[in-house]
Parts: C-alpha cells; sequence; structure tokens
C-alpha cells in the first residue's frame, strides 16, 4: 500500500532576481511518509533552492521569479503563512551560527513553539524533550553560540523535533561536522524517519546517504536527473557529476 | 564578553522584573537629564552602588570598553578648556570650566553606564518581552532584543577577520576589517529571517 503523500512539487522552476539562468528548473517530485530522501548534486546544481522551495522560503522570502506549485499535505504552500507551514515542516540551515540567536539552549529550542501561541511551561517541556533526544541534556542552560559545531547542530536539529512536524527539511547538515558527530546525525535522522517523519537532505557526503537513506535525488543545473534508491549512489552519474561515490572500506556496511 | 554582553550571575539586579528594571532606568535617566548639574555626583553614586549590589566591577566594565569613555569625556573636555567664568564651590571661586566640566563628566557617565548596567544584567529574550509589555510593536522589540545577541557575534567576527588579516600581513584598518565584518552582518540577517520564519515566527502577529 502506497504510503501518504506528504510533499508535491509540480513544475516548480526558480530564478533570483537579478539572475537569467534558472536555480531549479522545471521540477516536479512527490514525497512520502517515513522517506528519507537524499538530495545530490555538484555545487551550485540547485540542491539548496529547491529545499526552500519545499517549505515556501521560496518565493515568499527569497525574492525571484517562481513557477509551479508547491503542496504540503494537499495545501497550496503559496497560499498559506508561515506559522502553519511550519507546523508541518521543518528547516535545518547549513551553518548553525546563522540560526542561533537565543542565549540558552532551551530557549532556542522552544523558540519555534512560544511563536505558534504554546504556553511557556510547555514549550520549555518539550525543548527539554527534544535537547534529551539529541543528547546535549546537560548543555541545556548553556549560552548555544559557545558549543562545538557539531553540538550546535544538534541544538537546530532539536529544534526541527520540538516542532514535531511531519516533514524535516535539511540543508548540509553535517558539512561542518567530524565523522563521529556525522553519523549521530544521521543516526537521529534515520530514527525519525522510522517512526514515520519524511526526511529529505541535501548532501555531499554519499556516503552518509548510502547507509541511511531510502531515496536519492541526483539534480545537475536545477533539474532532477535521475530519482531512484540508493543503488543511483553507485552509478557512473555521479562520477560524471563530479561527487565521491560511497566506497565500500569508508562507509562500511548499510544499517 | 561584548559590548552589551549579558553577564549571567547571581544578584538583587539580576533577579529584578524586567519591566520594573526597564520602568526604574527610563525614571532615572530622566531624573537625571532634568534634574540640576549639581546633583550629577548624586546620581553617578546611585549608579555606582546599582554596579555594586549587581556584583559587577565597575571599573572593569569601563577598562574593557575603553570607547565608550570617549562620549562624556570629549564634551566635558571641551566644557574644561573653553568654559569661561568662576563659579562659587563650598565659598571657594573655581574656574566655571572646571567645576562645570567636571559635573558634566560625571553626569555623562551616569548616562552611559547605567543603561550599560541594564544591558549587562538583563537576558536579551527578556527585553523583548518587557519592550512588549509598555506598548512596543512585535517587530521593533524583536529588533532591540536580537541587535542585544547580535553584538556579542558581530565582536567576535571582527577579532576573526582582524587576525586573518594580521595573518596576511595587513596593518589594521578600520576600513578593511569594517567590509567584511558587514558583510557578514548582512549575511547573518539574511539567513537568521530564514530560519525565523521556517520557525513560524511573524513580526506582525500580535
Amino acid at each position: 500500500m502506497a504510503k501518504k503523500e506528504v510533499l508535491r512539487l509540480e513544475n516548480v522552476s526558480f530564478s533570483y532576481a537579478g539572475k537569467k539562468e534558472k536555480a531549479v528548473d522545471g521540477t516536479s517530485l512527490v514525497f512520502r511518509e517515513g522517506e528519507f530522501a537524499g538530495i545530490i548534486g555538484a555545487v551550485g546544481s540547485g540542491k539548496s533552492t529547491l529545499l526552500y522551495c519545499c517549505n515556501g522560503l521560496v518565493p515568499k522570502e527569497i525574492r525571484g521569479k517562481f513557477a509551479g506549485t508547491v503542496r504540503l499535505f494537499g495545501k497550496d504552500v503559496a497560499k498559506i503563512g508561515f506559522p502553519e507551514i511550519s507546523r508541518e515542516a521543518s528547516m535545518v540551515f547549513q551553518d548553525p551560527n546563522d540560526q542561533i540567536f537565543n542565549l540558552t539552549v532551551e530557549e532556542e529550542v522552544a523558540f519555534g513553539l512560544l511563536n505558534r501561541g504554546m504556553a511557556r511551561e510547555e514549550a520549555l517541556a518539550a525543548a527539554r524533550k527534544a535537547v534529551a533526544r539529541v543528547g546535549l541534556s546537560e548543555k541545556l542552560h548553556d549560552d548555544p553560540s559557545e558549543l562545538s559545531a557539531g553540538q550546535k547542530q544538534k541544538v537546530a536539529i532539536a529544534c526541527a523535533l520540538a516542532a514535531d512536524s511531519k516533514i524535516i527539511l535539511l540543508d548540509e547538515p553535517v558539512s561542518s561536522l567530524d565523522w563521529r558527530s556525522s553519523q549521530e546525525v544521521y543516526a537521529i535522522l534515520s530514527g525519525l524517519a522510522h517512526e514515520g517523519k519524511t526526511v529529505i537532505a541535501t548532501e555531499q557526503d554519499t556516503c552518509l546517504l548510502s547507509r541511511h537513506a531510502t531515496r536519492i535525488i541526483v539534480i545537475d543545473g536545477g533539474k532532477v536527473v535521475k530519482d531512484g534508491g540508493v543503488e543511483v549512489l553507485s552509478s557512473s552519474l555521479i562520477e560524471k557529476l563530479g561527487l565521491r561515490p560511497p566506497g565500500p572500506m569508508s562507509c562500511g556496511a548499510r544499517k | 564578553m561584548g559590548m552589551l554582553g549579558y553577564q549571567r550571575k547571581k544578584s538583587i539586579v539580576h533577579s529584578l522584573d524586567v519591566r520594573l528594571k526597564l520602568a526604574l532606568l527610563a525614571l532615572f535617566m530622566l531624573a537625571q537629564v532634568f534634574a540640576p548639574l549639581s546633583f550629577a555626583p548624586l546620581f553617578f553614586a546611585i549608579t555606582l552602588a546599582l554596579y555594586s549590589f549587581a556584583r559587577i566591577d565597575f571599573l572593569e566594565v569601563v577598562k574593557s570598553r575603553k570607547a565608550l569613555l570617549l562620549l562624556p569625556l570629549i564634551p566635558s573636555l571641551l566644557r574644561l578648556l573653553f568654559e569661561k567664568g568662576s563659579v562659587a564651590v563650598a565659598g571657594m571661586l573655581l574656574p566655571a570650566g572646571m567645576v562645570n566640566g567636571t559635573l558634566n563628566l560625571v553626569f555623562l557617565c551616569s548616562l552611559v553606564y547605567t543603561p550599560l548596567l541594564f544591558a549587562l544584567t538583563t537576558a536579551p529574550s527578556q527585553i523583548s518581552g518587557a519592550l512588549r509589555f509598555y506598548g512596543m510593536p512585535k517587530r521593533w522589540a524583536f529588533i532591540f532584543s536580537i541587535a542585544f545577541v547580535s553584538v556579542a557575534y558581530i565582536r567576535k567576527k571582527a577579532e576573526r577577520t582582524l587576525a586573518a588579516q594580521r595573518a596576511r600581513g595587513c596593518r589594521r584598518n578600520a576600513l578593511a576589517l569594517m567590509l567584511p565584518v558587514l558583510h557578514t552582518c548582512f549575511r547573518r540577517a539574511r539567513t537568521l529571517s530564514l530560519s525565523m520564519a521556517s520557525r513560524g515566527f511573524d513580526a506582525d502577529a500580535a
């Protein structure tokens, strides 16, 4: 039985203001419940832009020429506000330093919940639970700007967990992390996908995706050039795009 | 510690309700502005007492923020150097420039360092709530609290940029430092706003 559709992109195209070339070009994709989709592509291929289209940041916050429709649980993202979108889809940006601004980890994680109008005590309790999930309970009252890069990224992921949204969008979530922290982050994401959440991550590390993702989407020049299972990572296309295919020695067995 | 960096401590001043602190700060500032200059030493003494209650070393604060001293120092020096006449003080006739310059210095120090104490003893996340309590629109209240938090971030970025420039043989140059730091600030502001929007923040909501 086909799993429930959560996100649909219909012929989405986008070019940034002042630029002629399309960052996303006629992309149509459907994402379902429980999927762990990895979007890979060379630098500048349109991965991040595609991700921003998924939760309406493009074109609501990022100006440019946009065409097509994005539907979140059947609702057109262009017609609903961010408070409603954020209940369904959370985003983790590439650099956690650019998204952390509160004075304690607890307040940072509770921020999104407070925006929804949740009572402060309830929001803080949810934040504590999410922080425990990523293994940072002892850092709850610490200044997040003083944490290590891996810890900051876990805080950013905790923000997405606390929101309890059904879709989690991540833009190269482990790009500034060491191998161990990267594996920890991906283990958390895998767990979320097993719980029925939809995880969509842009990534350059094909190794991690080969171990955790259930679907691989290859982007080149703003277009989807391949969309399939993990076996896509072994195809010659990966090397042609300048990406490193996952090696058996360094990646180990798939979990 | 940034220019306005919040210092987490346990003190009477830290534990005061932020709304009350803000109101008292506003009243204190107004009282200073409208009171005669001769009251300046009294207000300055109160400022020093508040620093003591907050368990923050006033001299350390002054030393670590030398640039702030220019604000009270320059106008007071001008007064000291150019004001003519004499004033009677405790039965003695003293140069007006010296007396008024000194009082002016004390007055301006109090004016500068009392609001700084507020920033040092108040978590930025609480400032937003207090400003909104007094009727400031959500958008502006949030701008203030983000600005407070961002000062420490900007200072760190400036230090790193300076270190990177000096490692490449560049001498201290304010413009060469300012441009990359400004660029970083704008980039951070952009991504921060995207992050806040994706977390449901609505600046115009009640």
